[in-house]
């Protein structure tokens, strides 16, 4: 009989995993709109601000544009209605020989910030799978590519 | 080693784990992995789910830092209960070696039998979170039984001591599971043991290894609650119906100093005694 009832919950768990995403609210309204993304760039320069290891990372950025960039960031990643005019990522980090610890640690500080802006968990979960990919990018220290500048 | 009896050395080893519960915060302590991905211990002591050795690394520590970790389980069945202890050491994101002791009372019989697992596992491959590839490792896990009064009663090919190997393969798909996260091990296992070694490894006429299949599924409520389950497979050497493992457990892991996990476990027959079900408590507490 509870080799029934585990057969069970194997089967609500797989339904589970392959029920339509599309029933879901676009990342961008579950996490909260415009709003919700400045208040948490907001509370992550505090939480930065308060963090030993990581501030040094950041003592010669200008505070008002890291933040608009991010939030222009952060806004396309959830698929909103923003366009990100920032420096790639390589080109933010460079030089910069972050370690695997130091990126986990201001991965905690984000998931900090958006905890204490109160996202909803799967909101922040998409965002998290969506920058992700970024570390490679972020950890790398391959020599700089150089890109011919547009004309305009 | 020569002259260095395995409990001995085993106590010494406990000893050590003790003097550095005493010293704190080390500069090189193992803090950099992301919050609940050091996963739990698994009951012989390697850093995995409940009942089944996973590829993650028992403790928090990132490339160039070590960490040090302390559990102990509980499983109380009708007619059985098992409580393991031990510690776990982890190097560089890359090594994980531990230390277990397993004591398993027979309560209808007032029996006890006791043994001793040193473990070791090495990550070949991957990161649990970050890449498309799972991460992935492998692992022995070195038994010796203090009684082998059972064992030998029961006909095992082998009553002193036996080796499992194992290839481990873990993975976390951040929002894949309907926004929350999913994470799952797959276990390829070599053993021969019987009931994890406390009815000895092998049986009369059967002296070859099994290759068993051991899986866990969960998903995360939220930062620091999961919910799943777990599968084992299980030999049966002695011909007394062993059953396969599984349970359904909860964890909640509050922060780098400990997690809890409560699970239902369902152990089917074991020697004998038939449907053997009961709760199963887990305690890690990690040191630095």
């Amino acid at each position: 009989m509870y080799r029934s009832i585990y057969q069970l919950l194997a089967v609500i768990f797989s339904g589970f995993l392959v029920s339509c995403a599309s029933l879901q609210p676009k990342p961008y309204e579950l996490f909260g709109g415009a709003e919700k993304v400045a208040l948490v760039v907001d509370y992550f320069i505090v939480e930065i601000g308060h963090d030993q290891e990581i501030f040094p990372f950041f003592a010669d950025t200008n505070v008002d544009r890291f933040s608009e960039k991010m939030i222009e960031q952060i806004c396309v990643e959830l698929e909103g209605p923003c366009a990100y005019t920032g420096d790639t990522m390589s080109r933010a980090h460079a030089g910069m020989k972050i370690s695997a610890a130091q990126f986990n640690r201001v991965v905690e500080l984000l998931i900090n910030a958006m905890e204490r802006a109160d996202v909803d968990t799967r909101a922040q979960n998409i965002l998290l799978s969506r920058l992700a990919p970024m570390r490679q990018e972020i950890m790398s220290t391959r020599p700089p590519v150089y890109i011919e500048p547009e004309v305009l | 080693m020569v002259g260095l009896r395995p409990g001995r050395l085993f106590k010494a080893c406990l000893r050590l784990f003790v003097l550095g519960a005493l010293s704190c915060s080390v500069a090189w302590a193992g803090d950099g992995k992301i919050l609940a991905t050091a996963g739990l211990s698994s009951i012989e002591g390697a850093g995995g789910g409940g009942i089944v050795p996973w590829a993650t690394l028992s403790g928090y520590d990132t490339e160039e830092q070590v960490s040090a970790s302390v559990f102990s389980s509980h499983v109380g069945v009708q007619d059985y209960t098992l409580q393991a202890w031990g510690a776990a050491i982890g190097l560089y994101d890359r090594f994980e070696l531990s230390a277990a002791r397993h004591r398993f009372d027979i309560k209808p019989l007032g029996l006890q039998i006791q043994q001793n697992i040193l473990g070791a596992k090495a990550r070949l491959y991957g990161n649990l979170v970050y890449g498309d590839l799972p991460q992935i490792s492998v692992g022995l896990q070195h038994k010796r039984l203090l009684e082998q009064d059972v064992a030998q009663l029961l006909g095992a090919d082998e009553s002193q001591s036996g080796t499992d190997y194992y290839l481990a393969a873990s993975k976390v798909h951040l929002g894949a599971a309907l926004g929350y996260n999913l994470v799952w091990n797959l276990t390829l296992r070599s053993s021969k043991a019987n009931q994890l070694g406390l009815l000895g490894y092998g049986g009369a006429g059967k002296t070859n290894r099994d290759l068993l299949a051991e899986a866990s599924l969960g998903v995360f409520l939220n930062r620091r609650l999961a919910v799943g389950m777990e599968f084992r497979q299980k030999p049966d050497n002695l011909g007394v119906k062993e059953d396969h493992w599984r349970d359904v457990f909860i964890s909640y892991m509050p922060n780098k100093q400990m997690n809890l996990t409560i699970a239902w476990a369902d152990l089917g027959n074991v020697a004998i005694a038939d449907k053997q079900e009961g709760l199963y408590v887990s305690l890690t507490g990690y040191l630095w």
